[in-house]
C-alpha cells in the first residue's frame, strides 16, 4: 500500500549524505538536548520558584539529641516549589502553635497535639492549617471551649514523640492527640534521627529531601551516597533533584491513575500492600513500643491519648476510588494501628471511611510534595472534629451533649 | 522484552549488528532463526510452556506437507484442524471447560502465527509453493513480528529474507529508522502512557458522585480518548518493529496511514491494522463474494452481495480480537459499521447518481462530517474492546439514554472539527517547502524534532521510571 505519509515518501536510500551532515546532523542533535534541558530546567524554576527552606532560616540542631528544633521567636517566610509563599512563626518555646507556651486559660479544655510536618502545617500559612481550624470545629461541635497547641515538628515521628513525651504533659494537656501519617512508620524505626537527617536520596518526604539538601550540597557528596553506581542512577540522581523533574511530576500526577499506578510501584507503597513480611512486622513492631511508652507516660499523669492517621496522598485517592489492584489495602495500615493503640488503652478516630464519598482528594494534597493544600487541611479539620467530637465523649459540655447529638442524628 | 521496551529495543539492535555482519543469506537466516530462538526463549521462560506452540506449529507444516504429497481433501482439512486447534489453545469461551489444557502455555503471538500459517496453507493448497521447514520457521517465528504483527504475506518476506543480495542499507535509511524507533517508543512509553491516564481518569469520575455536567464530560474523555490510545500503543510498536526488520534488511508492511484522516468507515479499515484487514480481504471477503455471485446471480442483489461480505469480513475482524463474547459484540459492531456504510453509498449512488455522488464524497464538509462519525463510531464500539460487560454497564449507568445520546452528537462533531482543523494545519505546515520537499520533512528539521522526543522519552521512562501501561494488541 502506497504511504500518504511524507516522511516515508522521501525515502530516498540512494542518495549519500554528506560529508557536512555527517558533522551537522549529530551536532545539531546534542544542541538541542541541551538547548531543550537548559531551556526547560530556566521555565521550571521560573514557575516552580523555590526559596531557602523553613530549616535554613528557623532550624537548629539540638544538643543533646541531635534532632532538628525550631529556634524560639523564629519568623520567617518560605516557599517550596509547589506552594505559595508561607510564614511560620514559632513561640518562645519553639513551637508553631499559634499561641503562646504556657498554663492554659481556665475553662479552656486543651488538646495538645504532635506529629510531622503536614500536622505542623508545612506550606500552609498557620491560620489554615487544621491545627488553626479545628478548634472552632470542635467547638462549634460540643459547645466548649477548646483550644489546640500544637507541638508538631518536620521530624517528631514516633521515636522522638515518645522520648520528649515530658514537653507534651508540660503543656497540660487534657488530652494528647497523635496525628501520624504512614511515612512516620516508615522512618522511624529503621534510622537513627542524625541519619534520618541525613538521609539525601528519600523522595516521598520533601522535608527529608531538604533536610538532605542542608547537608549535601554539592553533586559529588550526592553521588557518593548512591549504593548503585551505574550511570542511569547517577542521571536519576540528579535529574530527581532538578526543578524539571519536579515540574513534570507535577504535571503528570494531575492524573489520579497515573499517580496511583506510579505511586504502587515504589517502594513507599509497602502500607498500601497485604504483605507482611519481616519490615512491616519490625515497623509495627517498632510503632507498638513507642505508643506503649507513651501511653505509660500519659497514663501516669491521667492524660487520654487519641491516635489517628491521616492518608496520604495515594491512600486517598485509592479509598475515594473504592476498587484498588489485587494485593493492596488501604485501609490495612489503618486496622493494624488501630489494633496496636486499643490495645495499649489508647483510643483510636478512624477518618478513612469518610474518603470513600470525596471525589478527588488526592487534589487536596500538592502532587509531588504531597503535603495537603489549604483545602487539604479544611477537610482534615472537618473529619478529625467530626471523629474526636463522636469518639471522645469529654470534649462535651455537659449540658450540650443530648442536644448536639440529636441535632447530629 | 514482550513491549516496546528498551530491553526489546536493545536486543533488535544487538541482532541488527550481527545480521549485518556478513550478507550472505545462510548467515543472515541462521542469525533470525537464533534470535527468534531466543526471544522465545527469554519470554518464554519454561521451554515446557512452548509445546502447544511448537505442536501447533508443526500441524501446520505437516499439512503443507499432505498437500504437497497430494491427499484428497488435505486443504479443506488442514485448515479446519488449525482454525480448531487455534480455537482450543486460546481458549475461546464457547467451548467447554473439561476439554481445554489444564497447564500455563505459551500463547503470545499465536494469533498472528496463526494468520502466517493460515495463509500458507491457503496458498499451498492452490498449489502455489512448497517451503522447507526452516523457512516455515523463519517465516512463522521472526521475532519481529511475533508479538503483535504486522501480518506479512510469505511472498514478501522471502523476497527479502532469501535475497542473493540484500537490500541496500545506507545511513538515510540507517537515520530514518533509528528516528522510527524514537517516535514508535516515545508513542509507546509517553504518548499512549499520557492517554490511557486521562482514559482512566474519566473511567474512575464515571463512578464518582459527580454532577451531571462533569460526569457527561468525563463520557466523553472516555470515548474519545480510547482510540488515540490504542493508536498511540499498537502503532509505536508497529514503528519500532518495522524500524528494527529494516535495519536487518527487512521490509514490513505498514499497519497503519493517518486512520483518523478516513472519511467513512471502510476507509478507515483500509488505513488501521491494514495487514489484518488486507489479510481476511484476500481470504475471506474476496472468496465469499466469488462464492455468492457463482451462486446469487440476480442483478439486482449484487450490490448487497458486497454489502454482506463487508459484514462477515469485519465481523471476524472483530471476532478475531479475543475470545469473550464482549469481542463478538464488537465483531458485530465492526461488520455493521461497515456494512451500514457500504449501503448508505450504494442508497447515495441509487439517488444522487455517480457523478453528484462522487462529488459530495470530496465535499469538504461531507468528508469533515464523514471523519467525526467513523471516529465517533469506531470510539464507542471500542467500548467492548477495552472493558468487559460489567464496566460496560457501568459506564452506561452513568448517565441517562438521552445524555448518551447528546454525548455522542458532541463527540461527533467535536471530532469532525478537530480533525478537519488538524487537516488544514497539516497541509499548511506541510505546504512550507525547502528545496528537498516540505520543510518539517528535511533531515536537519527531523533531526531537531527527533531529538527533542527522544529526550522526552528518556525523560519520561528513564528519569522519571513513570510506568507505561502493556502492550494491548499483545493479548490477541
Amino acid at each position: 500500500m502506497a504511504s500518504s505519509n511524507p516522511i516515508a515518501a522521501v525515502d530516498r536510500p540512494e542518495e549519500a549524505l554528506s560529508r557536512q551532515d555527517w558533522v551537522l546532523l549529530p551536532l545539531l542533535s546534542l544542541l538541542t538536548v541541551v538547548l531543550l534541558t537548559l531551556a526547560t530546567e530556566l521555565l521550571a524554576r521560573h514557575l516552580f520558584y523555590q526559596s531557602p527552606n523553613v530549616q535554613q532560616y528557623c532550624a537548629v540542631a539540638d544538643e543533646r539529641t541531635g534532632n532538628l528544633r525550631w529556634k524560639p521567636n523564629c519568623i520567617c517566610r518560605a516557599k517550596t516549589p509547589e506552594s505559595p509563599w508561607v510564614e511560620y512563626r514559632f513561640n518562645s518555646c519553639g513551637h508553631r502553635a499559634g499561641m503562646e507556651c504556657g498554663a492554659k486559660p481556665d475553662g479552656v479544655y486543651r488538646i495538645v497535639m504532635s506529629g510531622t510536618s503536614t500536622v505542623m502545617g508545612l506550606e500552609v500559612e498557620q491560620k489554615q492549617s487544621f491545627a488553626a481550624l479545628l478548634p472552632a470545629e470542635l467547638t462549634r461541635l460540643t459547645g466548649r471551649r477548646i483550644e489546640i497547641y500544637n507541638e508538631a515538628s518536620i521530624s517528631n515521628h514516633p521515636e522522638l514523640v515518645a522520648d520528649t513525651f515530658p514537653e507534651v504533659l508540660q503543656a497540660h494537656p487534657d488530652l494528647f492527640l497523635w496525628v501520624l501519617n504512614p511515612w512516620d512508620l516508615q522512618v522511624a524505626p529503621e534510622l537513627s534521627s542524625a541519619q534520618r537527617n541525613s538521609q539525601p536520596h528519600h523522595q516521598p518526604a520533601p522535608e527529608n529531601r531538604l533536610l538532605a539538601m542542608l547537608r549535601l550540597n554539592s553533586l559529588a557528596d550526592r553521588i557518593s551516597t548512591l549504593n548503585d553506581q551505574s550511570l542511569l542512577n547517577i542521571l536519576r540522581s540528579v535529574y530527581a533533584d532538578s526543578r524539571t523533574a519536579l515540574m513534570l511530576e507535577h504535571f503528570l500526577y494531575q492524573s489520579q491513575s497515573q499517580y496511583i499506578q506510579s505511586f504502587l510501584g515504589s517502594g513507599d507503597a509497602w502500607f498500601l500492600t497485604t504483605q507482611n513480611d519481616a519490615q512491616r512486622q519490625f515497623r509495627m513492631q517498632r510503632f507498638a513500643a513507642y505508643d506503649a511508652q507513651i501511653g505509660a507516660q500519659a497514663s501516669a499523669a491521667g492524660v487520654p491519648v487519641a491516635v489517628v492517621l491521616m492518608p496520604n496522598r495515594a491512600q486517598a485517592a485509592l479509598l475515594s476510588r473504592g476498587e484498588w489492584p489485587a494485593g493492596c489495602d488501604p485501609y490495612r495500615l489503618n486496622d493494624e494501628l488501630r489494633s496496636i493503640v486499643e490495645k495499649n488503652g489508647q483510643s483510636y478516630l478512624d477518618i478513612l471511611p469518610a474518603f470513600r464519598e470525596i471525589p478527588h482528594p488526592e487534589r487536596n494534597y500538592f502532587p509531588v510534595d504531597t503535603h495537603p493544600t489549604v483545602e487539604g487541611h479544611a477537610l482534615l479539620a472537618t473529619l478529625l472534629a467530626k471523629e474526636l467530637s463522636e469518639a471522645m465523649p469529654e470534649l462535651w459540655a455537659d449540658d450540650t451533649r443530648p442536644t448536639l447529638l440529636e441535632g447530629m442524628r | 522484552m514482550d513491549t516496546a521496551s528498551v530491553q526489546f529495543i536493545l536486543f533488535g539492535l544487538a541482532v541488527v549488528l550481527v545480521t549485518n555482519v556478513s550478507h550472505a543469506r545462510a548467515w543472515r537466516a541462521s542469525v533470525l532463526l537464533v534470535a527468534s530462538a531466543i526471544f522465545l526463549g527469554m519470554l518464554a521462560h519454561n521451554p515446557v510452556t512452548l509445546l502447544p506452540l511448537i505442536g501447533f506449529l508443526l500441524l501446520g507444516y505437516f499439512g503443507m506437507l499432505l498437500m504437497a504429497w497430494g491427499v484428497p481433501k488435505a486443504p479443506t482439512g488442514s485448515l479446519l484442524v488449525m482454525i480448531l486447534a487455534y480455537v482450543w489453545l486460546k481458549k475461546y469461551t464457547l467451548l467447554p471447560e473439561f476439554g481445554l489444557l489444564h497447564f500455563s502455555y505459551f500463547t503470545l503471538g499465536l494469533s498472528y502465527i496463526f494468520f502466517r500459517v493460515l495463509h500458507l496453507l491457503i496458498e499451498a493448497g492452490e498449489g502455489h509453493r512448497r517451503i522447507s521447514l526452516g523457512a516455515y520457521l523463519l517465516y512463522t517465528l521472526n521475532f519481529t513480528t511475533l508479538v503483535s504483527g504486522p501480518i506479512q504475506r510469505y511472498d514478501e518476506f522471502a523476497r527479502d529474507q532469501f535475497a542473493e543480495a540484500p537490500i541496500p542499507l545506507g545511513p538515510r535509511v540507517v537515520g530514518r529508522q533509528l528516528e522510527r524507533i524514537v517516535y514508535g517508543f516515545f508513542k509507546v512509553n509517553v504518548l499512549a502512557m499520557l492517554l490511557h491516564a486521562a482514559q482512566q481518569d474519566a473511567l474512575a469520575d464515571l463512578a464518582l458522585p459527580l454532577p451531571p455536567l462533569q460526569k457527561f464530560y468525563a463520557a466523553i474523555r472516555l470515548t474519545a480518548l480510547f482510540p488515540l490510545f490504542l493508536y498511540a500503543n499498537f502503532s509505536g510498536y508497529i514503528d519500532i518493529v518495522i524500524a528494527l526488520a529494516r535495519l536487518m534488511r527487512l521490509r514490513l508492511p505498514e499497519n497503519f496511514d493517518r486512520p483518523f484522516s478516513a472519511s467513512c468507515f471502510i476507509d478507515f479499515w483500509s488505513r488501521w491494522h491494514i495487514t489484518l484487514s488486507t489479510w481476511l480481504k484476500s481470504y475471506v471477503y474476496n472468496p465469499l463474494l466469488v462464492a455468492l455471485m457463482r451462486r446469487i446471480t440476480a442483478p439486482a442483489l449484487e450490490p448487497f452481495l458486497g454489502v454482506f461480505c463487508f459484514f462477515v469480513t469485519f465481523f471476524l475482524v472483530g471476532v478475531w480480537h479475543g475470545r469473550t463474547s464482549e469481542f463478538l459484540f464488537f465483531g458485530l459492531l465492526q461488520g455493521g459499521g461497515v456494512a451500514i456504510n457500504k449501503l448508505w453509498q450504494l442508497v447515495l449512488t441509487r439517488r444522487l447518481g455517480r457523478k453528484r455522488s462522487r462529488a459530495l464524497a470530496v465535499n469538504p464538509l461531507y468528508v469533515a462530517m464523514g471523519r467525526g462519525l467513523t471516529y465517533s463510531w469506531f470510539a464507542f464500539t471500542l467500548f467492548w474492546f477495552w472493558a468487559d460487560w460489567k464496566q460496560i454497564a457501568m459506564v452506561f449507568h452513568a448517565l441517562g439514554p438521552l445524555e448518551w445520546c447528546g454525548m455522542g452528537l458532541a463527540l461527533w462533531l467535536l471530532a469532525a472539527a478537530t480533525l478537519a482543523m488538524w487537516e488544514v494545519l497539516r497541509t499548511a505546515l506541510l505546504s512550507i517547502r525547502s528545496g528537498e520537499g516540505p520543510l518539517l520533512c528535511n533531515r536537519y528539521a527531523r533531526v531537531v524534532f527527533a531529538s527533542a522526543v527522544g529526550l522526552a522519552a528518556f525523560v519520561i521512562t528513564f528519569l522519571l521510571s513513570q510506568p507505561a501501561p502493556d502492550l494491548v494488541y499483545k493479548a490477541f
